[in-house]
């Protein structure tokens, strides 16, 4: 479905990605971990066109993206919820989700729609007319993520969703995201092993801009070296 | 009493036009981040083109309505054009670049003018329908200006509307705190940045047509005016529709009562203001706080 080849990405000098390559299939779950600042949020926005990598492939469903804008390659298929949240703070919870909103053809009578994200997200259903810049961060994040979804994506990249949340708000989005996974492949970016692995199918573990180590979840679940070498627990 | 109803008057048409014009100027910064400095070239373009189509038509009794709605769409058009094909492209360069830009097409615009129309100053009459003043609330006023102050309003209130209710509008609010994620979700955001530059051009005709009868135009007269829209843009915030209405009204009443009572000193009362705002609270009426 994603297939990522080889692609270097720069922020101005710096070169952040190197040869990072990375595959996403249908139905699957797959973890982006590693510590902070091991390029993992410039892999998600490698893909979604944010920070074009200056070489290597981004191949998605046979098409090649990483020459596409972003709205090019949202339009494909691919949502993106980026670290932070990034609500439209003055826009009340229902104009966030009208901004985004999309149908696309492949989803017919199975599109996400503001009601069934309400009814996914009560908590959004209780108060659509608030400004999305007076909620809580879970609230937010519960948003960001409905937002994206309303966009009909096939896959989603997540960009450190358990980031600031509160244990119970960290439960919360778990079993959301096992509803959403369902239907919807995620590619999830993750400083929160325990909380990535409960959900992923296969993790690749990043370190200063490289992917080191691909592994089913359940290995690197099993595999205390691994976890020692590289994670945070 | 009635004096000052008529200056209120006064003032009131001075602001909407102000409003008309930097309304554009501050809603173009707001979704494409960019402070175009030919914004008020834009708005001379409309007075050309209006005085244009009034010598075309000739006697018509209608030019001038002629020329309000085709002077704007010619503008807007030759915004979209210059947004399309030279401005997007410096949008990820350093903020001087894009001054540097829109500062040299103050000077080309200029010369423009001056190839097309020449050195010579110009002025359209009045519509026949605004030749006699109007009653108004017991005062006689000129019924263009009055006129101006609806038309004004009508605008703000369009506006607002489109901002509010619309699903364009939410978009473009949404853009201006965050251009890269409405991208992200599908927005085709060179569409709506040319389409946003084209509308605050549109906005700027707008203005320009309807000071084409109340004043001579002349090659350099977008100068004047842009440093009156950096003025409502500062006092109002950066970027803020609303901040430019309340603005506007600010600066077109001060500048009215001004004249009528302390003239000496009227020039520097606007610049006097903006330095105050500047002082007590510097992102202006409706500014953002992070800004």
């Amino acid at each position: 479905m994603l297939k990522v080849d080889t692609i270097n990405t720069y922020y101005g000098s710096s070169h952040i990605l190197q040869d990072v390559s990375l595959t996403v299939n249908q139905g699957e779950v797959v973890a982006l971990l590693g510590r902070n600042g091991v390029g993992k949020t410039t892999t998600m926005r490698s893909i979604m066109g944010l920070t074009p990598p200056r070489s290597g492939e981004v191949y998605y469903c046979g098409h090649k993206i990483n020459t596409l804008p972003p709205y090019r390659i949202n339009r494909l298929g691919i949502g993106y919820v980026p670290e932070d949240r990034q609500v439209f703070p003055d826009l009340t919870v229902e104009e966030n989700l009208l901004v985004a909103q999309r149908s696309r053809n492949s989803k017919k009578g199975e599109e996400w729609t503001r009601e069934k994200v309400y009814e996914l997200f009560p908590e959004l259903a209780k108060m659509p007319n608030r400004l999305a810049g007076r909620m809580s961060g879970g609230e937010q994040q519960m948003l960001t993520i409905a937002r994206t979804l309303v966009g009909n994506p096939d896959l989603l990249l997540l960009d450190e969703p358990s980031e600031g949340l509160a244990p119970k708000v960290v439960l919360n989005l778990l079993d959301v995201l096992k509803v959403i996974k369902k239907s919807i492949s995620i590619l999830l970016a993750e400083q929160n092993a325990v909380f990535a692995l409960s959900l992923a199918d296969r993790c690749y573990i990043m370190e200063k801009g490289k992917t080191v180590y691909e592994a089913a979840a359940e290995e690197i679940r099993e595999n205390k070296d691994i976890q020692k070498k590289y994670l945070i627990f | 009493m009635e004096d000052q109803f008529l200056i209120l008057l006064n003032g009131l048409s001075f602001a909407m036009l102000l409003f008309l014009v930097s309304v554009g100027f501050t809603l173009q910064f707001s979704v494409l981040g960019v402070l175009n400095l030919a914004h008020g070239s834009f708005y001379m373009l409309g007075v050309f083109l209006a005085i244009t189509v009034a010598m075309f038509m000739g006697n018509y009794a209608g030019n001038f309505w002629i020329g309000l709605l085709l002077a704007p769409l010619l503008v807007a058009a030759f915004g979209a054009f210059l947004e399309w094909s030279l401005l997007r492209r410096i949008y990820i360069r350093d903020v001087l670049f894009q001054y540097l830009f829109t500062y040299t097409w103050i000077l080309i615009i200029d010369d423009l003018v001056l190839m097309i129309w020449g050195a010579r100053y110009s002025i359209i009459s009045l519509p026949p329908i605004f030749s006699a003043p109007v009653n108004f609330l017991g005062v006689t006023f000129s019924s263009y200006r009055l006129f101006i102050i609806l038309l004004g309003l009508l605008v703000a209130g369009l506006l607002w509307f489109f901002l509010q209710k619309t699903k364009a509008g939410m978009i473009v609010r949404a853009a201006s705190v965050n251009r890269e994620m409405v991208g992200a979700l599908g927005v085709n955001t060179p569409l709506l940045f040319t389409a946003v530059f084209a509308l605050g051009a549109w906005l700027a005709g707008v203005g320009g047509v309807l000071v084409a009868p109340l004043q001579t135009a002349y090659a350099g007269m977008g100068l004047d005016i842009i440093v009156d829209c950096f003025i409502v843009v500062v006092i109002g915030g950066m970027g803020s529709i609303k901040g430019a209405f309340w603005a506007a009204l600010t600066l077109g009443m001060l500048r009215a009562f001004g004249i009528a009572y302390v003239p000496q000193v009227e020039m520097a009362l606007s610049y006097l203001l903006m330095a105050v705002i500047l002082i007590i609270r510097p992102r202006g009426f409706f500014g953002r706080e992070e800004a």
